[in-house]
């Protein structure tokens, strides 16, 4: 078994391409069914302020109540949790464990791991050259959590929530609410980028002799 | 050890703003060359066997994902079972002074078409009803024209898998909905929203038909085509 570490193959129709040259900002797509192949990161460099600012939206948007409800005297808010917690109140533990992996567990971890792997990027800026701890596990749980995570639904979901429930009664937005539109946008930037090329930045690097098995 | 592979040359292949060619290329595919690539750090393998370790990133190799046919039949008949239950029962109860009101999927786009509010009566029609619905039909569409081995329109194949597979997520939109009404509307007597049985299996939808997507290998649409391309010469 044995690595051929300049070719690539399409992961939509197996079709087997030289690597094109490293043109940062660039997508290259399959000639064969135009597919997204491979993706050069146009600004490495921002993963590491955008992290910290996700993380900082993330912890506001589930801190801060998303609305209030007021009517007649009663009022009524609730965050994310809260949400969710409600939902066990009335033994939907399924729909509420669903709820809270999607929207706050997942992104979490995502958040988490995509911190420890842009310091150790900063780092490397800094020719600090090491290789990165356990970098195979944290890209196997990046990239199968990558369909699970769904904030920016959410974030759609809040805006329908305030609509139905304007109409009816006296509602105050909470603070949750920019910072879940803030969040989408942070994340789909940090995340945008691909996967693939942070085995590019030699984090551990290309070693002829390590894949002789 | 010396390896020559004849490869696509790079200029061959299309950034981002180029037109692609519209004719199929007979570009050497992995399968033909005897490579697999690591579908997590996409290294590519030479002399490697399914289920063996990426030597660079530890993970399982396949040529193709394993038993993709299987897999995906059975997770999409599970979503047409609970499609129905889905868009049948009440999603969402409201409980108030006035009496106990049952809200289906309809009955939300219903409500919005009622009040006015066309934007979102469409976007909650698209992401609930539509989406579900043209994925799972689209979905097995796909699936038995790779089981026939149909080279019939391989690029508008690909692409419809393309379109399925970023706009699955979109349907928990409604589920994500309740949630957060269920959360805010807690005022005791005077009016209560409790989650619904429909919304569990419509939430069960949208996973299983997410999770059939993701196990369904779009590579073997295109293996048929090469396969074919080279039976004729």
């Amino acid at each position: 078994m044995q690595a051929l570490p300049n070719l690539i193959l399409c992961e939509e129709c197996d079709s087997l391409y030289q690597k094109p040259d490293a043109l940062k900002g660039h997508i290259v797509h399959c000639d064969c069914c135009g597919a997204e192949i491979e993706r050069y990161a146009q600004k490495d460099h921002y993963i590491l302020p955008l992290t910290i600012a996700s993380l900082l939206m993330f912890v506001v948007a589930n801190s801060m109540p998303i609305a209030q409800l007021r009517i007649q005297g009663l009022q009524s808010q609730s965050t994310l949790i809260g949400s969710v917690l409600s939902l066990t109140a009335h033994g939907d533990w399924l729909f509420a464990l669903m709820v809270l992996a999607t929207t706050f567990v997942f992104p979490l971890i995502q958040l988490c791991l995509l911190l420890y792997i842009s310091v150790h990027m900063h780092r490397q800026d800094n020719h600090v050259a090491e290789p990165l701890p356990y970098l195979n596990n944290v890209m196997r749980i990046m990239h199968s959590l990558k369909p699970w995570n769904m904030i920016e639904v959410f974030m759609l979901s809040v805006i329908v929530a305030i609509i139905k429930l304007a109409g009816s009664a006296t509602l105050i937005l909470g603070p949750a609410v920019w910072a879940f539109v803030a969040l989408t946008i942070l994340l789909s930037l940090v995340l945008s980028f691909n996967q693939h090329s942070l085995w590019h930045l030699e984090l551990e690097p290309l070693k002829p002799d390590a894949f002789k098995q | 050890m010396q390896y020559s592979l004849p490869t696509n040359q790079p200029d061959a292949m299309t950034t981002n703003n180029s037109q692609h060619k519209t004719n199929i290329s007979k570009a050497p595919t992995g399968i033909s060359m005897g490579l697999i690539d690591c579908h997590i750090c996409g290294t590519v393998w030479q002399g490697a066997k399914d289920g063996d370790q990426c030597g660079r990133c530890e993970s399982r190799l396949y040529q193709r994902k394993p038993n993709h046919i299987n897999r995906t039949w059975a997770l999409l008949i599970a979503s047409f079972l609970m499609y129905l239950p889905a868009n049948l029962l009440p999603i969402m109860v409201t409980k108030s002074i006035i009496g106990i009101q049952n809200s289906t999927i309809m009955g939300g786009v219903l409500y919005f078409i009622a009040s006015g509010e066309w934007a979102l009566a469409i976007i909650i029609f698209a992401a609930s009803f539509l989406v579900p619905l043209f994925k799972l039909i689209t979905l097995t569409f796909l699936l038995i024209l790779a089981q026939k081995r149909s080279t019939w329109r391989l690029k508008e194949r690909a692409k419809l898998y393309r379109v399925i597979e970023a706009v699955g997520r979109w349907s928990m939109l409604d589920v994500f909905v309740v949630c957060i009404l269920a959360g805010i509307v807690q005022l005791s007597n005077f009016s209560q929203v409790i989650a619904g049985p429909g919304v569990l299996a419509f939430a069960a939808v949208v996973i299983l038909t997410m999770l059939a997507t993701l196990s369904f290998d779009p590579r073997v649409t295109w293996d048929n085509a090469n396969h074919q391309q080279d039976g004729k010469q």
